[in-house]
């Protein structure tokens, strides 16, 4: 699986008006409405679901990533997106450090396999210390799109 | 008689026939058949010759409908050539005149058919491919039939081999086999890992002991000295035999030790665990005197069946062993494999350096869906006893991370199917890579615990191949630096609180035990046989002397230094231990 | 492979020979050592009940040029 199978790129957030994490979650969630990855009248729901698994225990591993995830049925197949922040948000990081970059990803319930793919390949690209410098230096939608391609050739 | 020297790598001595393996996993067969077996041979080939039609219907049927008829149409040459009466007359002749087996008379038969078509004009001689193809599937479906001999053997044998991978040893009969030896390997190779959990000797670096057995010879293992004796002549059977009981009896009086504690003569307590590889070892080592599992090897879970074992199968197992240790905690390790043949089998394309690829842990979150899977069997297991999680060949904090994500996500999945587990075990990693032992303050913040795997941390730190016999001597937890990041692992985890286990092989060396006493280590995991030892020396010792020993040690610079001095002390300090 | 497929229909005892050497036509290994190509003249015999039927069928095959 690639990350653009799974990123929504009209719901990219190059930069975000939020500055805390529930309102960054928020923002994300409705531009994955707004772009038609989600149902509009589910955004609510969705933004509740993965609040909860943020507040279990925080997807910010580490290095200026976080990876806010839910599983909800009203999601018809795997999406996510992308969202930077230049100032940094808290989130209780475990390495106690500002979150420049909010990779989201919403699945569906019955589709655990994909689920597992999409985490896979997110995990695999976080992995590498060079995808995460230039993510937190894109600055508009297009740098992160291109980004996205460039990491998905690399393999 | 033959006397061949190697690295005894598991005490003790094996006095039986040779079970010889070849480098092909293969049992090497008799050449020659004894005139009342030789119906069998032909029954043999008939099995093998059915069995590989079958196949070859299968995958022409199979061919056609993915493909097409035509490309399916090669393989019914392949069967026309197993139907060929005049062939299968040829192979029966050839195994009743020549009183050989079914193999033999393949290859011997094949062979002449193959040289025959080589002389021929260029468009037959392209069936030769063919003709090779046929020899090669018979062969492996006769082979095949005796694959399962090495599951089922009737009677005791000690086990010759060029070198034994973790998927040989999965399915060995372990009711028979009395001792493992090896041209390959060294101290730490996985022939030592296995002959250490059967309790057997083992020799390995032995480089040609294989092509001097035949098999049913008589060959001695002693793995206390490090040496195979072939067809060993009466007087030298007999030594050995005296030496056996010599052997038992102090086996009797280590069995004493059992329910002593492992505290020093000054009174300080050392934990002593032991490392596991099937449920059933569990009870072996709470009966040898071990205070739990400190280490739960789970790659055999995958090494011994074809397909990847379900959850059911992991929750079973990790029951099991948690029962059997009665109430005593025990650390289950998340897969560990890769450079082997399990992940190179499964790799697209193999890896060029496996030892450095895609293992472990990186292997696992590559592949999450078996990841989950296991971590949900453990989760759920910790329900019935103390469990805890450990995690290998961590290198960077980020995929400690992630790895501890996914223990999440499972736990939510738990939480919302309503299964009962226990969401919060410990989880802790190995130390066995340069890194993490460098970065151990680091990590330390993010785990529950440590464990030190030496067995790999050497072989990273110094680059030596813990299989490669050719390079064996530099093999050595005594080098300096090795002897350095231990410490410093030790340090951090008391510094941050953190728990710190040594799981490698040198734990249960007893020329070792001073040393790693005295750098600070309290927990020791070690191969069951090996706990009434070790807990033997650390009932002779105070902490004072170890200290000291630790602390000489540490000024040294060479590994032969190092050694001699630790002998010396060994002996002085413990001098009635029987080695 | 045709000329094997078609000898082995019928019972008769058929050999198929090159001038050098007399094989068994119902088996391939033996047929293949002929190395029959264009031109080769075969000379086939059969004994049997079923000999006259079995030579007709496999010097149809021959001459159709075996299918190809």
């Amino acid at each position: 699986m690639k990350l653009s199978d799974i990123m929504v790129p009209d719901a990219i957030i190059p930069e975000l008006a939020a500055t805390t994490r529930d309102e960054a979650i928020k923002e994300v969630i409705s531009g994955l409405a707004a772009a038609g990855a989600i149902p509009k009248s589910r955004v609510n729901e969705v933004v509740e679901a993965v609040l909860q698994r943020e507040n279990q225990a925080t997807t910010g591993i580490g290095k200026g990533v976080a990876l806010p995830h839910a599983k909800l049925k009203c999601v018809k197949k795997v999406v996510g997106t992308i969202a930077r922040s230049a100032d940094g948000i808290d989130f209780a990081a475990l390495d106690s450090k500002p979150v420049y970059n909010l990779i989201v990803l919403l699945s569906n319930p019955n589709d655990p396999d994909e689920h597992l793919r999409a985490m896979e390949t997110i995990f695999k690209h976080v992995q590498r210390e060079i995808f995460r410098k230039f993510l937190r230096q894109s600055e508009t939608k297009q740098a992160i799109v291109e980004l996205i391609d460039e990491a998905d050739e690399l393999g | 008689m033959e006397i061949k020297k190697g690295i005894g790598v598991s005490p003790g001595v094996a006095i039986s026939t040779a079970f010889v393996l070849d480098a092909e996993e293969v049992p090497i067969p008799q050449r020659h058949v004894e005139p009342g077996k030789l119906k069998n041979e032909v029954t043999r080939l008939r099995k093998a010759t059915a069995a590989s039609k079958a196949e070859i219907v299968e995958l022409r049927d199979r061919m056609a409908a993915e493909i097409g008829q035509e490309t399916a149409a090669i393989f019914d040459f392949h069967l026309r050539m197993l139907e060929d009466k005049v062939l299968l007359r040829n192979l029966g002749r050839t195994i009743r005149d020549k009183h050989v087996t079914a193999e033999h008379a393949v290859a011997a038969v094949f062979r002449d058919y193959a040289k025959t078509f080589l002389a021929m004009p260029q468009f037959m001689a392209e069936r030769v491919k063919d003709v090779n193809d046929i020899q090669k599937r018979l062969l492996r479906n006769l082979i095949g039939q005796s694959r399962q001999v090495l599951n089922h053997l009737r009677r005791d044998v000690v086990l010759l081999a060029h070198d034994l991978t973790p998927s040989q040893t999965a399915n060995l009969d372990r009711r028979h086999i009395l001792g493992l030896a090896t041209d390959a390997g060294g101290r730490t190779s996985h022939t030592a890992i296995v002959a250490h959990a059967l309790g057997i000797p083992a020799v390995v670096g032995l480089k040609d002991v294989t092509v001097s057995v035949q098999p049913n010879d008589t060959v001695i293992i002693d793995g206390n000295r490090g040496v195979v004796i072939v067809n060993p002549d009466e007087a030298t059977l007999d030594e050995h035999r005296q030496y056996v009981q010599r052997l038992v009896q102090v086996e009797r009086q280590l069995i004493e030790l059992r329910d002593l504690p492992a505290v020093t003569r000054d009174g300080h307590e050392v934990t002593l665990l032991g490392n596991i590889e099937f449920p059933a070892e569990a009870a072996t080592v709470i009966e040898k005197g071990g205070a739990g599992i400190g280490l739960y090897r789970t790659e055999y879970l995958y090494l011994s069946s074809e397909v990847e074992p379900t959850e059911q199968q992991h929750y079973d197992a990790y029951c099991e062993a948690i029962r059997l240790a009665d109430g005593r905690p025990i650390v289950i390790r998340t897969l560990d494999l890769g450079a082997d043949k399990y992940t190179q089998d499964r790799a697209l394309v193999p890896e060029r350096n496996p030892f450095l690829g895609l293992r472990s842990i990186r292997y696992c979150l590559r592949h999450l869906d078996a990841f989950k899977t296991q971590i949900r069997a453990v989760l759920r297991a910790a329900t019935t006893g103390p469990v805890s999680m450990l995690f290998p060949l961590i290198t960077n904090v980020m995929e400690l991370r992630q790895a501890k994500m996914i223990v999440r996500d499972v736990a939510e999945d738990l939480e919302e199917e309503q299964a009962e587990f226990i969401p919060d075990v410990p989880i802790g990693m190995m130390i066995e890579v340069p890194s993490a032992a460098l970065m151990c303050d680091a990590f330390a913040k993010e785990v529950d615990f440590f464990s030190i795997g030496t067995n790999d941390l050497v072989q990273y730190t110094l680059a030596v191949d813990r299989g490669n016999e050719m390079v064996a001597p530099l093999f050595t937890v005594a080098h300096p630096a090795v002897l350095r990041l231990i410490k410093d692992v030790i340090r951090a985890g008391q510094r941050h609180n953190v728990s710190v286990s040594l799981c490698g092989e040198v734990g249960a060396d007893p020329e070792y035990t001073l040393l790693l006493l005295g750098l600070g280590l309290r927990i020791f995991s070690v191969a069951p046989p090996a706990i009434p030892e070790i807990k033997q020396i650390i009932r002779s010792i105070t902490i004072e002397q170890a200290t000291q020993c630790a602390r000489k040690v540490m000024t040294f610079d060479s590994d032969k230094e190092i050694l001699s001095y630790m002998r010396d002390r060994l002996r002085h300090l413990v001098p009635d231990l029987q080695r | 492979m045709q000329l094997v497929d078609t000898a082995s229909r019928f019972d008769s005892h058929i050999t198929v020979s090159n001038g050098e050497a007399e094989m068994d036509a119902k088996s391939i290994m033996s047929v293949m050592q002929l190395a029959a190509t264009q031109g080769t003249v075969l000379r086939l015999k059969a004994s049997g009940e079923d000999a006259q039927d079995a030579l007709e069928a496999m010097a149809a095959l021959i001459r159709s040029g075996f299918g190809e």
